[in-house]
């Protein structure tokens, strides 16, 4: 499997730092954005989205695919999404490895699946669908998660290797995802990192959570943890100088302190590739 | 215990029980009366432990499912959140996603039926006006992402001559709508932007954000109903700002001309004539006839202006 070239390190695009992104340089590599804000008509998201591309290599990462909802896969859009990437020229796409939503309705959230062969053979057939639809590869993300499931007869980083293994796709690792699903359901966030195959990790993510007490919620609103910088330069000293995007959704910062953590990112990258 | 069922069966069971507008553990109290479930325990789908139980770890996706798409209407809607209060903007949005659960892939058409739910419900009767200003309200979210278009500019019109200046078919832009109302809401809209000026929305379309509960908290605005009056608007975006505009029958009248596959200027010329007399009082033919063709130099200069003109091939 080819590996993607490494992009550096970016940042979520958030319509609070549309502003500052245009009208100066930044110290950030790249920006991800989520694909489905800019699957519109027209109006400011695409203008901004087109003259940001002019000066960076840009990421869809995807929020309602759905890869894993019993129902149909939604044609309509898997195009809305084709035709954006070719708006776009995105160095690749991502979405998730759960479903949002059945029944022909959305909850616009990420539901983990469970981790059984019905599942693998579900998802990974549609993976590939995908694939010859959009005319290209995707990589899949893990997600942060609440529950799982009885049924389920294998772990975690078992389904995802088993489904990038047999749709040939790419993974986005989420280190803050791993973490916290590794407080959520206990296990050891290691053996998440550890069993993942090298040659298909195209990008990480990092970002911030919230401890409930009995729970960490993945709220992408705080500064990225210390133990989750931990297991950051665990992935890196296995995978390499990975592409590494912050995602700070709530509490947005100004720009200076979000371009902060990118920077602190890339830091850890090189004296964890240093070590 | 039940086997697990299969992932089909496991899906809309989970989908049934988050989306229970009064929570899972009542969600599947329901399922069992109506015989969708035997018992109430989910241990047989969702596995539990010492610190949370099966069904408190639903209950975190079923709080952010509704905390989330609440969050995203009243971002669509914030004038009439501000207008009846975070408590029974709260207890709104509970009832219409039952019957108006999101069904497109992003948030961005989930208030489309709110105008319309409104109608009829006990809230309308204590806030007639609030249907007609949902509807405004949905027209700027509609527009602000709405296709672009190269509107003609004051030399492009006046750049056409002689014979062809009859034979121009004028049409609106894509990002424009009219609005016919009940309710002159414009200025109460006014009001409230006035009273939230300086308050920044926040939320993205990321699938990780918590909700914020403090909103059922927010205090409904103090602000005047507004007259019950046929308000006529349009709203339109010119560059990425939207606006809206009350306007005059004559002018309402010319732009849906255009909105329904174009007008002639002679078109335009009738239609503010017909209306002419009506408005100004005249009623002599040819000072009827120089009202409107000043009244139609103003408007075209203000559709120009306002950049919602576009030449209809």
């Amino acid at each position: 499997m080819t590996l993607q070239k490494p992009l550096g390190h970016g940042v979520g695009l958030r319509r609070d730092h549309f502003e500052r992104v245009l009208s100066a340089p930044t110290r950030v590599d790249w920006f991800e954005v989520i694909s489905e804000n800019f699957m519109v008509n027209g109006g400011r998201p695409l203008d901004v989205l087109a003259k940001v591309r002019r000066d960076y290599p840009i990421v869809l990462h995807g929020v309602s695919l759905s890869i894993g909802t019993a129902d149909p896969l939604d044609t309509s859009y898997l195009d809305g999404l084709k035709a954006l990437a070719a708006l776009v020229e995105p160095a690749w796409i991502s979405d998730h490895l759960c479903w949002t939503g059945v029944g022909g309705h959305n909850a616009h959230d990420l539901l983990p699946l469970p981790y059984t062969e019905e599942s693998l053979d579900h998802v990974a057939r549609r993976v590939t669908r995908v694939q010859e639809r959009l005319g290209r590869r995707i990589a899949l993300e893990n997600v942060s998660s609440y529950m799982s499931f009885t049924a389920s007869t294998m772990t975690e980083w078992d389904f995802l290797r088993e489904v990038a293994e047999a749709a040939d796709c790419g993974i986005l690792l989420d280190i803050n995802n791993i973490f916290v699903s590794s407080v959520n359901h206990r296990f050891d966030p290691a053996d998440y990192v550890d069993a993942i195959p090298v040659d298909r990790v195209w990008q990480f993510h990092l970002a911030g959570h919230s401890d409930h007490g009995a729970y960490l919620l993945d709220t992408h609103d705080h500064p990225v943890r210390d133990e989750v910088w931990a297991l950051y330069r665990r992935a890196v000293k296995r995978f390499g100088p990975v592409s590494t995007l912050i995602e700070w959704d709530g509490n947005i910062p100004d720009w200076d302190r979000l371009e902060a953590e990118s920077l602190t990112a890339r830091e850890a990258q090189r004296i964890a590739l240093a070590a | 215990m039940p086997s697990p069922p299969d992932l089909p069966r496991t899906q809309h069971l989970i989908w049934t029980l988050i989306t229970a507008p009064t929570g899972v553990e009542p969600g599947a109290e329901a399922l069992v009366s109506s015989g969708g479930l035997e018992s109430t325990d989910l241990s047989f789908v969702i596995a539990g432990d010492d610190r949370l139980g099966p069904a408190h770890r639903l209950s975190i996706y079923a709080d952010m499912y509704f905390y989330r798409l609440r969050d995203s209407l009243s971002e669509d809607f914030p004038k009439v959140a501000a207008v009846i209060g975070g408590a029974r903007f709260h207890n709104l949005v509970t009832d219409y996603l039952l019957v108006h659960p999101s069904s497109f892939w992003s948030l961005r058409n989930l208030g489309k039926a709110l105008p319309d739910f409104l109608k009829g419900r006990d809230l309308a009767a204590q806030y007639p006006f609030l249907p007609d200003l949902a509807r405004l309200e949905w027209a700027r979210v509609d527009v602000f992402d709405e296709a672009d278009a190269r509107a003609m500019t004051r030399e492009q019109v006046t750049a056409i001559a002689g014979d062809a200046i009859g034979d121009l078919r004028l049409s609106l832009i894509p990002a424009c709508r009219l609005l016919a109302l009940d309710w002159n809401v414009a200025p109460l809209w006014r009001s409230v932007e006035d009273l939230e000026a300086g308050h920044e929305p926040g939320g993205t379309n990321s699938a990780s954000v918590e909700g914020s509960p403090a909103m059922e908290e927010m205090p409904a605005v103090e602000v005047g109903p507004p007259l019950k009056e046929r308000g006529l608007l349009r709203v339109w975006r010119r560059a990425f700002t939207v606006y809206h505009r009350t306007v005059r029958a004559d002018e309402y009248a010319c732009l849906q001309l255009m909105s329904r596959g174009g007008a002639t200027l002679p078109g335009i010329g009738e239609c503010v004539l017909e209306r002419t007399g009506d408005d100004e009082g005249e009623s002599r033919e040819d000072v009827r006839s120089a009202a409107a063709a000043r009244r139609i130099a103003v408007l075209i200069e203000s559709w120009i202006e306002d950049g919602i003109l576009v030449r209809k091939e």
